[in-house]
């Protein structure tokens, strides 16, 4: 007998044993009740003790078995019997527990769990009856231990058990599983890898996508967005849940809908299509792109991915090219000539309206024309020879007659510069009508023909008349001369003054004819131009006039002179032309006379200065015309000549003549002669006096 | 030193001019004697001795002007000395041209001396007198 088991007289005295009989009597009678209120309890408070088919009327049956199989042995007083059935019960509902369900948490809670639920449905049936209360409470202490004790035997049968299987098992199953282990292992390994090649690929794929230069799409056989990057739900504005309920053609306005559709249909028809559409945003805003799409096979499912390129700033770009085609059509239709453009073929690339109104051809006619069909005989030699150049050297200019459609020519001047367009040589440029200018030229021309020819005339004019003016004048004089040598002393002294004044009379005339010739001869008998040292010339010119500097005591200085290309006979006679002057125009104190040269604008300003009567500023142009003298013969013997003489030479040089003067200080004549290129190489070395 | 008087032609259109040289010859009491031409083609006759002048002398020097009619002065002078019976004779140009193209033509043409009449009486007549004289008495001249 197991000791264990034992719940011994002494703990329980006859009347407490009466008592025990008397409560298992009652209980027995609503054994079912007990029951059915014990499991519904037991259930609400541990349903996951339970497994799931295990219902409320089938667990009722088992408690109320359970409660009879203990009551039968307590009616009838045998305590022993009562303990073993209790223990046995227990023990049952345990292995049945870890049997039926070995994951479930049945524990040793879980029985004392039920028991207490059990006994306290007993306990509120025995409500009021103090001394059956007592006894049971005795009761359950034992029945308790016997709950415990059957749980731990139980449970140490079955680990013992188990253990033993499980060693077996073991031992069994080792060699299977190491075997299977490497080829695990290895599947293991190599699943990981492919794994994480998968890993890898999805990655770099997700990368590219989200890293692409525009918008990305991948639009199913049912025609619906499922895969897209970030850049489309930024553009759009709409957030990925939205664009997922969008069709593709939704984010677009409706009258470009239908073309778009049909390019979508044409990618899952021929595998490829490109459009360009604006992409409208949540906002309303225009987003233009450039759509790609290919046509795509994955699973034996048919997709389209692509992706939308932003031409916002290529339109940017074309507007602008627009806008400055707009601008520079304008410009040339507006220019004052005819503008063309052509290349190096001939073909008319590009013409103002002024083209087609000069040439009086239509836009199409010059489209078809070469350059050279505008020009004729000569001209068009020309033009070709100037466009060859232009082609050659990168620039050339014309002149020739442009021929219109009715062939009316008109003179015209052409420019033309070599420029490339889409890497071709052509040729742009203007032609501007000269009709006007060339008539103006030419007229200028004729006039100074005329005047040239009236000029020259007027020369040998002056040359011959003063030259045939001479011969009679010799013999006015020799005749008076022969006259007075021959008959002085049989003439009076009215008749020899007669003589005189007829002899002064021819001299006069004749000094006039002499510097009249001069003066004609300085355009028509100047050398050539040659390189003139003005120092040698001034002193060839001061033995010239040694007698008169003698015999008014004069002072002629000058700086150091510059060498020019000149005529130097007429140098020479300009120094001495104003020397001269400058000398006889003196004042009562001897005269003082400076030449000097100065660099002014690439030529040489020559100055002679005296310090003579000076000159009224009103008479300062007229000086310089011939016979003009402004003091009487008695003061000043002279023609009036020698300055019309200076003016001339010095115009035949290129130059000015001017003067400058104060009345009663003295005179500066200035002229300007020309120099022999840089004026430094021709300067003055120092100045002396 | 001549035995016979020198034979001097004279070739001037200008009848005054023509006066005033013989009276400046005169006044040189020169004893050459002075045959006058008035243009070029006669200067040729009387040189050659053609039609009138068949009894012409063969002229000592020649006073030959520029400025003449028909032929010039050039003219006449390129013919005399491209005349290899002629070219021997002294040709003194004179004439009241300074100009120094008619100075360099003329000795281009072989002139024996040019000289510009001077303006002034006095001058011309010292000038005549100078040339008689120095062809005359200082110069010899060809046989």
């Amino acid at each position: 007998m197991d000791r264990r088991l034992d719940l011994s007289e002494e703990t329980l005295d006859a009347d407490e044993r009466a008592a025990l009989r008397r409560l298992a009597d009652r209980l027995w009678d609503v054994r079912g009740a007990i029951a059915a209120e014990w499991t519904r309890r037991l259930m609400a408070t541990m349903p996951e003790q339970f497994p799931p088919w295990v219902t409320l009327e089938h667990l009722t049956d088992v408690n109320a078995a359970f409660l009879a199989a203990v009551l039968e042995p307590l009616r009838g007083g045998d305590l022993t019997g009562l303990s073993r059935a209790y223990y046995a019960m227990n023990r049952q509902l345990v292995e049945f527990a870890l049997q039926a369900s070995p994951d479930t948490k049945f524990s040793l809670t879980s029985l004392y769990g039920s028991a207490r639920i059990s006994l306290q449905v007993i306990a509120e049936q025995l409500a009021g009856q103090e001394s059956l209360l007592l006894a049971f409470a005795k009761l359950t202490t034992h029945l308790m231990m016997l709950i415990g004790l059957a749980y731990s035997d139980c449970r140490e049968e079955n680990l013992l058990r188990s253990r033993h299987e499980l060693e077996r098992a073991v031992q069994e199953r080792t060699a299977a599983l190491s075997e299977t282990n490497v080829a695990l292992q290895s599947e293991i390994a190599e699943r990981g890898r492919i794994e994480a090649s998968l890993r890898g690929e999805k990655v770099l794929s997700d990368t590219i996508i989200e890293t692409l230069p525009g918008l990305f799409y991948v639009i199913d056989g049912a025609r619906r967005l499922v895969r897209w990057n970030h850049e489309l739900e930024k553009v759009s504005g709409y957030s990925a849940e939205e664009i997922a309920s969008r069709h593709p053609l939704d984010f677009f306005d409706e009258e470009s809908r239908p073309a778009l559709g049909e390019r979508l249909e044409e990618a899952f028809a021929t595998g490829h299509t490109t459009a360009e559409a604006e992409l409208i945003d949540k906002g309303g805003q225009r987003h233009p792109r450039l759509f790609t799409s290919k046509r795509v096979v994955l699973d034996q499912a048919t997709y389209v991915i692509g992706v939308g390129i932003d031409i916002a700033a290529r339109r940017e770009a074309e507007e602008r090219v627009q806008h400055e085609k707009l601008l520079s059509d304008t410009i040339i239709d507006t220019l004052p000539g005819i503008f063309y453009l052509f290349d190096d073929k001939g073909h008319f690339l590009r013409w103002n309206e002024n083209f087609e109104r000069a040439s009086q051809f239509s836009a199409a006619e010059v489209a078809v024309m070469s350059p050279l069909d505008f020009f004729l005989g000569a001209g068009r030699e020309h033009i070709f020879a100037r466009i060859q150049q232009v082609f050659r050297d990168g620039m050339a200019t014309a002149q020739a007659d442009f021929v219109a459609k009715d062939g009316t020519r008109t003179p015209h001047f052409f420019t033309g510069q070599r420029v490339f367009v889409d890497q071709r040589p052509c040729c742009i440029g203007m032609g501007i009508d000269i009709t006007e200018r060339k008539l103006a030229e030419e007229a200028l021309q004729r006039r100074t023909q005329e005047l040239a020819r009236s000029n020259a005339d007027l020369e040998q004019f002056a040359y011959v008349a003063s030259h045939d003016l001479q011969e009679p004048l010799r013999v006015v004089a020799s005749y008076t001369q022969l006259l007075a040598r021959r008959y002085q002393h049989r003439l009076d002294g009215d008749a020899q003054r007669f003589i005189e004044r007829t002899t002064a009379a021819v001299a006069r005339m004749q000094a006039l004819i002499r510097d009249l010739l001069a003066y004609s001869r300085v355009g028509t008998r100047g050398d050539h131009f040659e390189p003139t040292n003005c120092e040698s010339v001034l002193r060839d010119v001061l033995d010239d006039l040694q007698a008169a500097v003698a015999e008014t005591g004069a002072v002629v200085t000058h700086d150091p002179l510059p060498i020019v290309p000149a005529d130097a006979s007429q140098v020479r006679q300009l120094f001495q032309n104003l020397i001269g002057n400058a000398i006889k125009f003196r004042r009562h104190e001897p005269p003082r006379v400076h030449i000097a040269a100065r660099p002014v604008n690439g030529r040489w300003v020559v100055s002679v200065r005296d310090n003579g009567i000076g000159i009224e500023p009103e008479y300062a142009e007229r000086i310089f015309v011939i016979f003009q003298r402004l003091h009487s013969r008695r003061t000043y013997p002279g023609t009036g000549v020698g300055l019309a003489i200076c003016k001339k030479i010095i115009e035949r040089h290129g130059g000015r003549i001017w003067v400058e003067s104060e009345p009663g200080k003295g005179t500066t004549f200035f002229f300007e002669l020309p120099t022999h290129g840089p004026i430094d190489s021709a300067a003055p070395a120092a100045a002396t006096a | 030193m001549h035995s016979h008087p020198v034979e001097i032609l004279l070739v001037e259109d200008s009848p005054d001019d023509v006066d005033l040289t013989i009276q400046a010859f005169k006044e040189s009491s020169s004893r050459s004697r002075l045959h006058v031409v008035e243009d070029g083609i006669e200067a040729l006759a009387f040189l050659r001795r053609q039609g009138p002048y068949a009894a012409a002398p063969r002229p000592d020097l020649i006073l030959l002007d520029l400025n003449l009619p028909k032929r010039t002065g050039h003219e006449v002078l390129q013919d005399i000395k491209s005349d290899p019976d002629l070219r021997r004779i002294p040709v003194v140009v004179l004439t009241t041209s300074a100009a120094d193209a008619d100075v360099k033509r003329s000795y281009e043409l072989a002139a024996n001396c040019y000289i510009t009449k001077p303006v002034d009486l006095d001058a011309f007549f010292t000038v005549v007198s100078m040339v008689d004289h120095f062809w005359r008495d200082v110069a010899t001249l060809p046989p």
